[in-house]
């Protein structure tokens, strides 16, 4: 019996610790590197980042986030930033944030988001940059969405880069691929209209419930005394459950013909009645997926490469999650130069190579 | 009397009473913050060393804890030592008092009272155990201060989490801590037998952790989920076969042309309706139509659907559940036949989460969990629509705003004109372009 009270009463301290932790915070503090609003349409909205450095790439750079949680997490934190990295290795930066869908947003489809929203956010950083063609970087869903997208319009495209996307949907080492087969997205979508972000997390939570329903919080509560971790941990958990609806009509489309039907990479997907071939997307490529992803598995990215008519494609993997390789301090060091440098390599337009020739 | 020559039972008491002192001046100080209602940083101040001062109880109440085990006693029924006692329990009542009258501000239902206790007979385990639950309950109320919705998000799940913790404390430590060996095969069965019934209460906990409200009904086990099929019966039929008799009479008396008959069996009819669907439904006035009546029942059989695939979805969770128990006893037996069972509570946990996350992974990747999940959520996803169906009728029947459905057709002409202008605004956009070009050219070609 002393085990269970000393226990408790253990535990009953460090619930004390943990309400002091968290009343010190007062305010969360994410997606704090400077930027300018320069493109609104509905809900979503397309920012560019000031620059960092003197020397900025003369082709700007556009970030196609997923509509899955929110862009933010590219910019988690000040000393964990990948696009604070990408910044000072001279990268010239735009994101796109979707909003928070709504009931009024139900009708949406893929061909609005591919060929409307992101169509206008490429043709507005072209116009603004003055360059013809932009480089195009998607992570997750937004990988997915840069691939269709770049296929259609390759003129547009200088460079893209895919990050833990999803292209490959039939394989059986992804939990979330196997449970999509049984899902019965029509009722799912004619009832809810926008799929409740709350109902994504549930699934996410699903995939590893022990660890993300449990273990996570004893970890803090094991770390309460510590304000940075506390901090830290509080960051990524308003990040984690920022989950914004799913416009109904773009997910059926989403679930049916890629996750169920994996009509992407077999060729036989369409968008706006035109198919999308993946032979198309001639531009590089550089593919870049997490090691131990549990959300978009290795086998799910990896085909992309083999998949496109580029000649000049790459596959790069780091150890650590779909999160992961974005969050942790070891991929600061790695992930953000390493993208910021191929795409450096090839963000060179003609006028600079005609200097560095005469140079 | 001096430190050697004084009683556990001495020290116990005085290190209560500096204990009590501590405590009631810090909740003065919390009273009064509350009741000027002032939030300002100075309250704030004032909170943080109230915490500190609970800290410090705490560890008192530690301290005072471990000196006062019945193993460590000795004569503690001498005469000297029964009044000791005796002030002791005064004390501890002075204090639940007072803790009491504070934490009341804090929290939504009633508090644990001293009278709650049964005496000296209650197990003290129970005693704390009751202490901390309330305790917990009462930082929950309090943590609405915290400025953050995520900090106190985070903090109402870190609590649940610790509850689960301790429930797995206690599964512990009544059923592992003193191990038999493995040749003790009565014992070990005795132990499984048992520690199995009682293990589904830790699943139960486990699988509505932290999850959002709507969503933790999926997890609830078969036996209470069967318990609610029937209680829905039950409720839904009783109305109707209790009036069944009469209905039958009043409908034979009124088909023969008795007016009041007629309206007797409308009134029994009605009755029986508010006291079945309408209750549940919370529908007084959902009218007699057969297009009412076929929702109703549309409704009620989703919702017998959606109990049936939600009980066969969590009977699976917890089969697997149980199945991984039972596996990791047997791994402990082995273990402990090799002198290497965890021998603390925390290699325990460590062991029992990444085994059952290993299971669960195994269990969820196989083909027929993948159909079992969908057809659950198939089944809630039609219940909810067949509810806002008919919530949607009550809405439109009873109040002057629009429906879902009626705004539907709004969202869907708003997305069309949407659409159709951005279209228009794009080819003014071209043209005004190629005019452009053609006005800097010296002007428009034939």
């Amino acid at each position: 019996m002393k085990k269970i009270v000393d226990e408790q009463l253990t535990m009953s301290k460090k619930m004390l610790q943990g309400i002091n932790s968290l009343l010190a915070i007062e305010e969360i503090d994410v997606d704090l590197t400077p930027k300018e609003l320069v493109y609104e349409e509905d809900k979503v909205k397309l920012y560019h980042y000031k620059p960092l450095v003197k020397n900025v790439s003369p082709v700007p750079t556009l970030i196609v986030y997923a509509l899955v949680n929110r862009q933010y997490m590219m910019d988690l934190q000040q000393n964990r930033s990948v696009v604070r990295g990408w910044l000072e290795q001279g990268l010239d930066v735009y994101i796109v944030d979707w909003g928070y869908p709504d009931k009024m947003d139900k009708y949406l489809t893929m061909e609005d988001y591919i060929d409307g929203y992101i169509d206008n956010a490429v043709e507005t950083v072209r116009s603004l940059s003055g360059q013809d063609k932009i480089n195009l970087l998607g992570v997750c869903q937004g990988g997915t969405f840069c691939a269709i997208y770049s296929a259609l319009n390759p003129e547009k495209i200088k460079n893209l880069v895919t990050m833990v996307a999803p292209i490959d949907f039939d394989i059986d080492d992804g939990l979330l691929n196997i449970w999509s087969k049984h899902l019965k997205i029509d009722t799912m979508v004619d009832t809810f209209g926008v799929i409740p972000g709350d109902f994504m997390n549930v699934g996410f939570l699903m995939l590893k419930p022990f660890q993300l329903m449990l273990d996570k919080y004893m970890g803090l509560l094991n770390n309460i005394d510590n304000p940075e971790v506390v901090q830290d941990f509080v960051r990524m958990e308003k990040w984690i459950f920022d989950s914004p609806g799913q416009a109904g009509e773009a997910f059926r489309k989403f679930i049916k013909d890629l996750f169920q039907e994996n009509k992407l990479i077999k060729g036989e997907f369409e968008l706006g009645g035109r198919r999308v071939d993946l032979k198309n997307i001639t531009m590089p490529v550089l593919n870049v997926f997490a090691e131990q992803d549990h959300l978009v598995p290795p086998s799910s990215s990896k085909p992309l490469n083999n998949a496109v008519g580029s000649d000049d494609t790459d596959i790069i993997s780091f150890p650590g999650g779909h999160i992961g390789i974005y969050v942790s301090s070891k991929a600061q060091k790695e992930v953000a130069p390493t993208v910021a440098k191929w795409l450096s390599d090839r963000s060179q337009t003609e006028a600079t190579k005609k200097k560095q020739r005469r140079a | 009397m001096d430190d050697k020559t004084k009683s556990p039972v001495h020290n116990w008491w005085e290190i209560q009473g500096q204990m009590l002192d501590m405590w009631k001046e810090s909740m003065d100080k919390m009273k009064s913050a509350k009741a000027s209602g002032s939030t300002d940083d100075a309250t704030k101040k004032m909170m943080e060393n109230w915490m500190e001062s609970q800290k410090n109880m705490m560890e008192f109440w530690q301290k005072s804890m471990t000196q006062f085990q019945p193993w460590k006693m000795g004569n503690m029924f001498s005469s000297q030592e029964t009044d000791a006692l005796r002030n002791w329990w005064e004390m501890q009542q002075k204090m639940l008092t007072y803790w009491q009258d504070a934490m009341n501000s804090f929290q939504t239902g009633g508090f644990f009272y001293p009278a709650d206790f049964k005496g000296w007979t209650m197990p003290s385990v129970d005693i704390y155990q009751e202490m901390m639950k309330r305790t917990t309950s009462a930082y929950r109320e309090f943590m609405k201060m915290i400025p953050t919705q995520v900090g106190q998000e985070t903090f109402e799940k870190m609590s649940q989490t610790s509850d689960m913790y301790k429930s797995l404390l206690l599964f512990w430590e009544s059923y592992f801590s003193n191990l038999p060996g493995k040749e003790d095969l009565d014992k070990w069965k005795e132990i499984s037998s048992a520690s199995l019934q009682s293990y589904n209460k830790i699943l139960d906990e486990f699988f509505s952790l932290n999850l959002p409200e709507p969503f933790r009904s999926f997890m609830k086990t078969p036996a209470e989920l069967s318990g609610l099929y029937q209680e829905v019966f039950i409720n839904f039929f009783q109305p109707w076969i209790d009036t069944s008799g009469q209905l039958q009479a009043k409908y034979m008396e009124a088909a023969k042309g008795d007016r009041e008959a007629y309206l007797d069996f409308l009134r029994l009819w009605q009755e029986a309706y508010s006291n079945s669907f309408g209750k549940i439904l919370q529908m007084p006035a959902l009218g007699m139509s057969r297009e009412s009546m076929e929702r109703v029942n549309a409704s009620l059989d989703s919702y017998m659907q959606y109990l049936a695939a939600s009980n066969k979805f969590s009977a699976a969770l917890y089969q697997s559940g149980r199945e991984v128990m039972d596996q990791m006893m047997q791994n402990i037996a082995e273990l402990a036949e090799k002198g290497e069972a965890p021998e603390t509570f925390s290699e325990f946990y460590e062991l029992w989460w990444q085994t059952n996350e290993k299971a669960y992974f195994e269990l969820f990747k196989t083909e027929s969990f993948s159909k079992i999940l969908g057809d659950a959520v198939d089944a809630w996803v039609k219940f909810k629509k067949r509810y806002d169906d008919l919530l949607d009728n009550y809405i439109s029947s009873n109040f002057p705003v629009p429906t879902d459905k009626e705004m539907d057709t709004l969202y869907k002409s708003v997305y069309e004109m949407r659409k159709a202008i951005k279209a228009q605004a794009k080819t003014i956009k071209e043209l005004q372009d190629t005019l452009n070009k053609l006005s800097a050219k010296g002007g428009a070609e034939e």
